[in-house]
């Protein structure tokens, strides 16, 4: 700690100097440009013209018969003593006047200011001075002064006094707020612009490294792997050690994870194109090169990428160890992980009751349903599929599943389970159990379907028509042209008209509707029509 | 030694597919793209031709059509996915090829079909 004392201390002090050279009070005072009152005369005095300022004199005689027009002075027209001058440009003047004044008359004179005509005090002008210094309109500094005779003095003083701008640029911004703020904002935008480029080219480098990498290590790979399938004496990489095959492969390879990465690739890759005893062989140099153990230890990491590889590799070879660990992301809020872990769990994990399935709290999409489907199918071709836990599930997109899976599998003798929950069950439940019933032609729950030509959502009661269309009844007949004088949609009574027809042409006659409904009688004829019916 | 040309864009395969014929004795050479596997079939006396269906630049159909047209005598096996590209393979088939193996494919059968084609 002591040590670390001095060096700290030592930064400290740098960082202040540095600070304070950076900011150094001198460099942020700008040159006073205020003019005092005392002062006021003596630039007065040596200056020309200024721009805006008049003198006039005011001479107050003591006695009432001087007259003072000879001197160009105006008397007041309600005082004989009070006499006024007319304004003049240059101080000088005035204090020229105001002394002849003096001098020659009995009285009290004074210069007075104008500005811009209006009568100010001394302390205005020396504040008007003061403003035009500021705004560079008034330079102090470039005083006039008559005493130089020649112009040779003229020029040899103003060699002897360095240049000296009357602001410096630097002061000049420091001094402004605003300028201060806007040259920071487009510093920081400046840097991180500069940061922003600085890391996209890291990161494209990177990228453009690993692709490099990737395909070196790919063609590295082929040789090898090559060798260790066509080997002719298949027993003998059953026989062969880490050891000996790590030696295939360029040293020290196989300790590099982009390497490990690619071969999995390349492994899982020829596993899906090849056939017959191949896939046994990629099994077994996946195993023996410990690349389980390399894709296990992905489900460890952080990014939903690469556990979302360590999954798919590990469902891929079939790495059976590791599904106590991919359980645990079968409820993850990550849907790529979640899919995926609930993939690897039907796939190797060899529980026919379809448990991981049934417990899922997210509902399924139609993609997860899809990928699961070419699971099960494949399961249930090796084994018994207990389907019971799907259809008990509290997630109505697992149990809709599991009826679509009866339908898909042609599990007929699950009809019964589907009719015995038909009435409890959801809209989009029902629906499903429909086209069951309707593919398999189960005639058993038709009792329950015409029930459900009273419900209020389209979708299935154009559905239970469809049902009834194909496998209804006598009682469906009547129960149908029931629903089709109640029902007012267009589309609803359409459908009830063709299965009534379907079921029983001789039903649908225009003598058993009345006339003057224009809409049935198009919907007959259409139906009644050899052409039009197939429209 | 005969001369065998494989037109497949997974190098791996192609590879696999190389190393196996080679050791069977066949001279192999191999293209990633259809442009290629033209220009190869144009310059290289080749004696059977293993090509893929769905390859960069050209499709399957186009080289068996340029094959059947410069050499009609060569045999030609389509390494190919049944279910993927079934239109596309019937189509090949009666434009002549000689053989479909399906992917997954077992490389030693492949081969077994090579030296049928050629010793034909």
């Amino acid at each position: 700690m002591v040590n670390e004392a001095g060096p700290r201390s030592i930064k400290k002090l740098i960082f202040t100097l540095v600070f304070l050279n950076l900011f150094l009070p001198g460099n942020l005072v700008a040159q006073d440009s205020s003019i005092t009152v005392s002062h006021l005369q003596s630039v007065l005095e040596n200056v020309e013209e200024i721009p805006g300022l008049e003198f006039i004199i005011y001479f107050r005689t003591l006695n009432d018969t001087t007259d003072l027009t000879l001197l160009n002075l105006s008397q007041h027209a309600d005082s004989v003593n009070f006499w006024f001058s007319d304004t003049i440009l240059l101080y000088n003047e005035a204090k020229e006047l105001n002394a002849d004044l003096s001098l020659s008359n009995e009285g009290v004179g004074s210069i007075n200011y104008l500005l811009y005509k209006r009568e100010v005090s001394e302390s205005g002008v020396a504040e008007y001075l003061g403003n035009m210094i500021r705004n560079e309109l008034f330079d102090p500094t470039g005083i006039v002064n008559n005493s130089f005779g020649n112009e040779g003095e003229l020029v040899l003083m103003g060699t002897n006094t360095p240049f000296r701008p009357f602001y410096k640029l630097k002061i000049k911004i420091l001094s402004d707020v605003k300028m201060l703020l806007l040259l920071a904002c487009l510093s920081m935008f400046l840097i991180a612009s500069l940061i922003l480029v600085f890391v996209m080219f890291i990161i494209k480098s990177k990228k453009r490294r690993k692709e490099v990498l990737t395909l070196r290590f790919k063609n590295l790979c082929y040789g090898p792997i090559s060798d260790i399938l066509f080997d002719d004496d298949p027993e003998r990489l059953n026989q062969l050690k880490r050891e000996d095959l790590v030696a295939m492969f360029p040293k020290g390879h196989l300790n590099i994870d982009l390497f490990k990465d690619v071969m999995i690739q390349e492994i899982i890759s020829l596993n899906k194109n090849m056939k017959g005893n191949f896939k046994a062989r990629l099994k077994l140099i996946y195993r023996k090169l410990e690349l389980d153990k390399h894709s296990i230890k992905k489900l460890s990491l952080k990014r939903w990428d690469a556990i979302t590889a360590g999954i798919v590799e590990i469902n891929e070879m079939d790495v059976i160890e590791a599904v106590p660990m991919v359980e645990k992301f079968t409820s993850h809020d990550n849907f790529y992980i979640r899919s995926n872990a609930v993939a690897t769990m039907l796939n190797i994990s060899n529980d026919m009751s379809l448990k991981v399935l049934a417990d899922q709290r997210y509902p399924l999409s139609k993609w997860q349903q899809m990928k699961y489907y070419r699971i099960i199918k494949y399961i249930n071709n090796k084994g018994i599929v207990k389907f019971h836990l799907l259809f008990e599930s509290k997630n109505e997109s697992v149990r809709v599943f599991g009826i679509k899976l009866v339908r898909y599998l042609g599990l007929v003798d699950r009809l019964s389970e589907l009719q015995k929950m038909y009435l409890t069950a959801s809209i989009n439940e029902k629906i499903e159990i429909l086209k069951c019933y309707d593919k398999f032609n189960h005639i058993d729950g038709l009792e329950d379907v015409h029930r459900d030509l009273s419900t209020t959502d389209k979708t299935l009661f154009l559905n239970v028509v469809k049902v009834l269309k194909n496998l209804g009844s006598e009682v469906s007949q009547i129960v149908l042209m029931e629903w089709f004088r109640k029902t007012k949609d267009f589309e609803c009574r359409l459908k009830i008209l063709e299965a009534v027809n379907s079921l029983n042409p001789d039903l649908v006659t225009l003598r058993d509707f009345p006339k003057e409904d224009k809409e049935v009688n198009q919907m007959i004829a259409h139906l009644k029509d050899p052409i039009l019916n197939h429209v | 030694m005969k001369n065998v040309l494989i037109i497949e864009d997974d190098k791996l395969i192609s590879s696999l597919v190389q190393f196996k014929l080679r050791k069977e004795g066949y001279n192999v050479t191999i293209t990633e793209d259809g442009i290629a596997g033209m220009d190869a079939i144009d310059l290289l006396e080749t004696d059977l031709i293993i090509t893929d269906v769905m390859i960069p630049f050209k499709n399957g159909i186009e080289i068996i059509h340029h094959a059947k047209r410069v050499s009609p005598k060569v045999p030609i096996i389509v390494l190919s996915s049944l279910g993927e590209e079934e239109a596309t393979v019937m189509e090949a088939f009666n434009l002549g090829v000689s053989d479909f193996v399906p992917k997954p494919f077992n490389p030693n059968e492949l081969a077994m079909r090579v030296r049928r084609l050629i010793n034909n």
